[in-house]
């Protein structure tokens, strides 16, 4: 990085096409989704027109799944290798990952309050859910907390680690309580996703998957500016430290 | 260095500073007992049995009050940079860390001690007839919760605001031990037998496996100078 920068060159400046052509893409998916989601998929028998927030609350669950996978992942890379990217990686990472774990515990009561009569339960995938976020919650803050960036880096990285390995074991001991989360991909005895709704549920994850993958380049870039401002504001010291004049001279 | 020797060594510091100082495990008496005033004032005891509450009442008591110690654990490190002999010292960290530990596990053992007949004694219950399942329960959800405090305790002694910190990074992702603490003594309270509640030590046990082995791997990074 600071060799890039010392060359004049400013690695990160310009939005890359990709970013552009993603946001574009996504716009369009996103407008197609909606007309899936509201005029195109039937409306459910039983549970009627409030079971349409299936669409929006089942992929932001997923993604925020897999965002947490990748705190993970960059964590364990981070620690390995000591390269920013993989700090800045799961940074991303986790904030996304908190964004889309919060749009899932506001979109579940919306939902389960004429459905279930009740705005929370704490059955498996409700405090599963409730409880990884508040692990990344504190992901997020150790990072702040910390003395400096790299001791944040390394801090998170540890309880990005250790909180996704607790997953299993929090599935299992809340499993072990008694769960009615609705089971809509296998219900026994046939019945299962009408083929309309299925569809507009796959258009739907792939609309938030490209969300999900649009706001965590967006995140990832800002992390690198904010590193490079970092590095300029070192170097401009470094120089003013050696050749006292130096700010003075280029005015 | 042998390693076990080095595990012993640190283990043995800590316990030797604890026993001449007395500070911390006066006070955490003081506390578990103002916790258990407390748990009178907010539950009345008088009306509730200690079928229903009692399980919660004992774990809650152990973790408040084993939060304030663990915690300690690092934070007296700090005094006269000592954290920086620690880290100079040319032993595995991971040693370092299972000394540390050994220390917190037993000195939240001797709270216990104290602590689980005075819970008996305020809220009426027979001690003798459920000792020795009890005794298991709070030695094995003892162990996993001291060594997750032990890790996080090394990150939140280093941090600012570390004291508020520090429950809240060991509390949810101790949520499954606590859960299986509290439905384990329930069951034993309510004249259960150790195989009601072996999906729950089986939980326990995976848990605390989990995190000795992640604090035996990952200690080293959390210890290194910035």
């Amino acid at each position: 990085m600071l060799k890039s920068l010392e060359n004049g060159t400013t690695p990160f400046r310009n939005r890359g096409w990709f970013s552009r052509f993603l946001l574009g893409f996504l716009a369009g998916a996103m407008i197609l989704n909606l007309w899936l989601i509201f005029f195109y998929a039937p409306t459910e028998r039983q549970m009627g027109e409030v079971q349409r927030i299936f669409y929006f609350h089942v992929p932001a669950a997923l993604l925020s799944f897999l965002a947490f996978g990748l705190v993970c992942a960059a964590g364990i890379l981070y620690l390995i290798t000591r390269k920013r990217k993989w700090d800045l990686l799961g940074h991303s990472a986790a904030e996304v990952g908190v964004l889309f774990c919060t749009l899932v515990l506001l979109s579940g009561p919306i939902w389960a309050k004429p459905i279930w009569n009740v705005w929370w339960t704490w059955e498996v995938r409700l405090t599963t859910t409730l409880i990884l976020w508040m692990i990344f919650m504190a992901y997020l803050m150790v990072r702040s907390y910390a003395e400096n960036p790299d001791q944040g880096a390394r801090f998170a990285a540890v309880l990005g680690i250790i909180g996704f390995l607790d997953v299993p074991i929090i599935i299992m001991s809340v499993r072990l309580f008694r769960g009615l989360h609705p089971r809509v991909f296998k219900v026994q005895g046939g019945g299962g996703l009408d083929p309309a709704m299925g569809r507009t549920f796959m258009v739907s994850l792939a609309t938030f998957f490209l969300l999900f993958l649009y706001l965590l380049l967006e995140r990832y870039r800002l992390g690198c500016s904010d590193w490079e401002t970092e590095c300029l504001m070192e170097m401009t010291e470094r120089q003013t430290v050696a050749r006292p004049g130096i700010l003075e001279e280029s005015k | 260095m042998n390693f076990l020797r080095a595990v012993c060594i640190i283990a043995g510091k800590d316990l030797r500073v604890e026993f001449r100082q007395r500070e911390n495990f006066t006070l955490m008496l003081f506390f578990s007992l103002v916790i258990l005033v407390i748990f009178h004032f907010t539950l009345d005891f008088t009306e509730l049995s200690f079928e229903t509450v009692g399980a919660g009442v004992i774990w809650i008591a152990i973790h408040f009050t084993g939060i304030l110690t663990l915690g300690h654990s690092f934070r007296q490190e700090q005094a006269q940079d000592s954290l920086r002999g620690l880290r100079l010292t040319p032993i595995d960290p991971a040693a370092i860390y299972l000394g540390k530990w050994l220390a917190n596990t037993a000195t939240l053992f001797a709270m216990e001690v104290v602590l689980i007949p005075l819970i008996a004694v305020t809220l009426n219950f027979p001690l003798a007839r459920f000792a020795g399942p009890l005794f298991l329960l709070i030695a094995l959800h003892t162990i996993g919760f001291s060594a997750l405090g032990t890790l996080f305790a090394a990150i939140a002694a280093q941090t600012r605001r570390g004291e508020t910190l520090f429950p809240l990074l060991v509390f949810p992702v101790e949520i499954p031990l606590i859960g299986s603490a509290v439905r384990s003594t329930t069951t034993i309270l309510n004249r259960g037998t150790l195989a009601d509640v072996v999906p729950w030590l089986e939980l326990a046990t995976a848990f605390n496996l989990l995190v000795l082995g992640a604090g035996v791997l990952l200690f080293e990074y959390i210890l290194e100078e910035s």
